[in-house]
């Protein structure tokens, strides 16, 4: 029994040692990074070959530069690549930012907190692939893609590159597919054909349009007309649905107001604010991360479909069983995070007739 | 009274700690087990065993503070890098450099003097090449290295020039590029601000249910007659797991699930009975035993516990 314990306070006495061994590596091995505050990422400013498998995987190209975001700058920095430094002064020889000022920094905002750093760090470890989920990500990452269209290509990503889906599922991704901020050079002109960048206009030039406290249902006159159908069983804070009045000759949108960005938001400014309500998320915005296993064949510019989307949720908070029901994605694995412990859970809608049939 | 254990507080409720002697102190004198978050330092690729920062929970950082076990702070934003501080930085690298530079030195002496045998063996032609001057570092470094001075008596003289002048090559590979850079844990910045905060700053706007967690925390943890060791017990279902030792010698007794009784209008408790039976039936089947905590009374602090025991019959 002594020698039982004594192996036991032993192995309490490693680990604690264990914690207490530098993050250190070689100079010559270390990638250097600066912290950009405007775009809460960090560039890269200086790759090391060691550190070129995680930087296949994590962040994202701009104008050459690659950035990456503060979970993976932490990953890496515990994982002894990685060196961040607020300013660019003197690349290798700047002040390197301590790992409480990283912290500090990085995860004290509403959008990026520590259990979203857990969830990366502990699913990582393990040789998943997470990247922040699509419908997150800025713009920046959109004008990049467009951007880097005219760069050469090496050989074997013309080898791996992806094939084509058929026809039904491109329809799909059609449907699903979510507008971002295009360049007006690459903008789709099917729809707004007369659509252009216009210099800024004089907002005290323009009249702008004022409209009544209560608004009758509107009628899109260049939409399908089951839209509209639709449109009018929408009860809206803004305005009341009466089926018996006539509709009013005013839209919403006319064809005649995109002309541009500026014409859009001139005609949508013009609403006035009626509820104090604020805008609840979708059930998917608790999606964070869209993970991959771990494949040779991964490309962060076109990752393909995930393998599970992460969902995090903080263990104090309540199940809330009408939103996870109606979870669109159905891969979803739910990561629950208390004081530090993470645990993942896959919740599905499940027909207890149609399962044994 | 400001604690030397110093714990940075995220979001009103997480208490980080990066220090890691400030975590043995707090395992092996104060009982407290949190909960490592991040890569081991040796092995950075799994999840069995992790490293630094270790996170307590609110409960934790309240009951500590009010003990003046731990001093909270909070990073006031943003950074700024300071010539001073830029300066002080290179100067200590340069002092690192060199420590390195001479610990490095006596290892490749050891270990040449050490396979000394093979190395004059396969060098025995290049005995007569002219030796460049030997420089004070190397000079110095022989100087204090005992190995080298015990085994340099028994060498002959082309030995003894064969082997300075692959000491000296081997030196020469040792630059600032090839130095260990640590990842440093804590800020020594001069113009770094912190902010102070006191445990009722934590349990500002908390929840009853989070209050009632903090009290039934604080009663186990300051208990007189028993020493409990405390962690989170959320894998069972529970808030606490109650250990009599520490978690590395012994499994839990208790699962403990905080429960509010008297803060609210009804009566009755408001755990459904279905959930009480499932409680009692995971504590059973991991050898444990569910506890109850609830308030005596709603202006008391003092904890009532209810066990509740399954019996198979």
């Amino acid at each position: 029994m002594a020698v039982h314990r004594r192996q036991l306070t032993t192995d309490l006495n490693s680990q604690l040692t264990k914690i207490s061994l530098p993050y250190q590596c070689r100079k010559l091995l270390l990638s250097y990074g600066v912290w950009n505050s405007s775009l809460n990422m960090i560039e890269i400013v200086h790759r090391h070959r060691s550190a070129t498998k995680c930087f296949l995987s994590m962040g994202f190209m701009k104008n050459s530069k690659l950035y990456i975001y503060p979970e993976e700058a932490i990953f890496m920095m515990q994982c002894s690549l990685l060196q961040v430094s607020i300013n660019n002064l003197e690349e290798k020889n700047a002040i390197p930012i301590s790992l409480t000022e990283a912290y500090s920094l990085w995860f004290n905002q509403p959008r990026l907190n520590i259990k979203h750093l857990h969830v990366y760090q502990y699913l990582t470890r393990i040789g998943f692939t997470l990247i922040r989920h699509r419908t997150d990500r800025s713009m920046i990452e959109a004008e990049e893609n467009l951007s880097n269209k005219n760069i050469k290509r090496k050989r074997d990503e013309y080898e791996n590159e992806i094939i084509e889906p058929p026809e039904e599922e491109q329809q799909r991704q059609h449907e699903n597919y979510t507008c971002q901020v295009h360049l007006s050079s690459d903008c789709q002109r099917l729809w707004f054909p007369n659509y252009t960048d216009d210099p800024p206009i004089d907002m005290k030039v323009y009249p702008r349009l004022l409209f009544p406290d209560k608004l009758l249902p509107i009628q899109i006159d260049w939409v399908p007309s089951d839209f509209n159908l639709k449109v009018s069983n929408v009860q809206l804070s803004i305005y009341e649905n009466n089926n018996s009045s006539p509709r009013p000759s005013f839209s919403l949108l006319r064809s005649i107001d995109l002309q541009s960005h500026r014409t859009i938001y001139q005609r949508l400014s013009s609403f006035r604010f009626h509820s104090n309500q604020t805008v609840q998320p979708s059930s998917s915005s608790d999606i964070f991360f869209d993970m991959y296993k771990s494949k040779k064949s991964f490309r962060k510019s076109q990752p393909g479909e995930p393998d599970y989307y992460i969902q995090i949720i903080d263990g104090d908070d309540e199940f809330n069983f009408e939103k996870t029901y109606h979870q669109q994605q159905t891969d979803t694995l739910t990561a629950i995070i208390h004081s530090g412990d993470v645990s993942f859970y896959s919740i599905k809608s499940f027909d207890p007739i149609g399962a044994f049939q | 009274m400001t604690s030397q254990l110093c714990c940075y507080i995220f979001e009103n409720r997480h208490g980080l700690i990066f220090n890691p002697d400030s975590i043995r102190i707090l395992r092996e004198q104060y009982r407290i087990i949190g909960c490592l978050t991040g890569n081991l330092p040796e092995y950075p690729r799994q999840n069995a065993e992790l490293g630094l920062p270790l996170e307590l929970s609110r409960e934790e950082c309240c009951v500590l503070a009010d003990q003046h076990i731990i001093s909270m702070y909070e990073l006031i934003l943003p950074l700024n890098d300071c010539e001073e501080d830029h300066a002080k930085y290179l100067t200590d690298l340069e002092i690192e450099f060199q420590r390195q530079k001479i610990e490095n030195g006596h290892e490749r002496i050891n270990e040449i003097l050490i396979n000394r045998q093979s190395i004059l063996q396969r060098n025995i032609q290049s005995a007569n090449e002219n030796s460049s001057e030997t420089d004070e570092f190397t000079l110095s470094l022989l100087e204090t290295n005992n190995a080298w001075k015990n085994c340099s008596r028994s060498l002959e003289e082309n030995e003894h020039i064969m082997l300075l002048n692959i000491i000296k090559q081997r030196l020469r590979q040792f630059t600032l590029e090839y130095m260990l850079m640590k990842l440093p844990i804590e800020s020594r910045r001069t113009n770094l601000k912190l902010r102070s905060i006191t445990s009722e700053e934590l349990k500002q706007n908390l929840k009853l249910i989070e209050q009632l967690r903090c009290d039934v925390f604080a009663d186990l943890y300051l208990n007189k007659n028993q020493k409990y060791w405390i962690s989170s017990g959320q894998k069972f279902g529970g808030d606490y797991l109650v250990y009599f030792d520490d978690p590395s010698r012994c499994h839990s007794t208790f699962i403990v699930t905080c429960v509010l009784r008297n803060e609210i209008e009804r009566n009755s408790t408001i755990i459904p009975l279905t959930h009480l039976i499932a409680r009692c039936r995971i504590a059973v089947n991991v050898n444990k035993i569910c506890i109850l905590a609830s308030r005596k009374s709603p202006i008391s602090c003092d904890i009532e516990y209810l066990t509740v025991n399954w019996n198979g019959f």
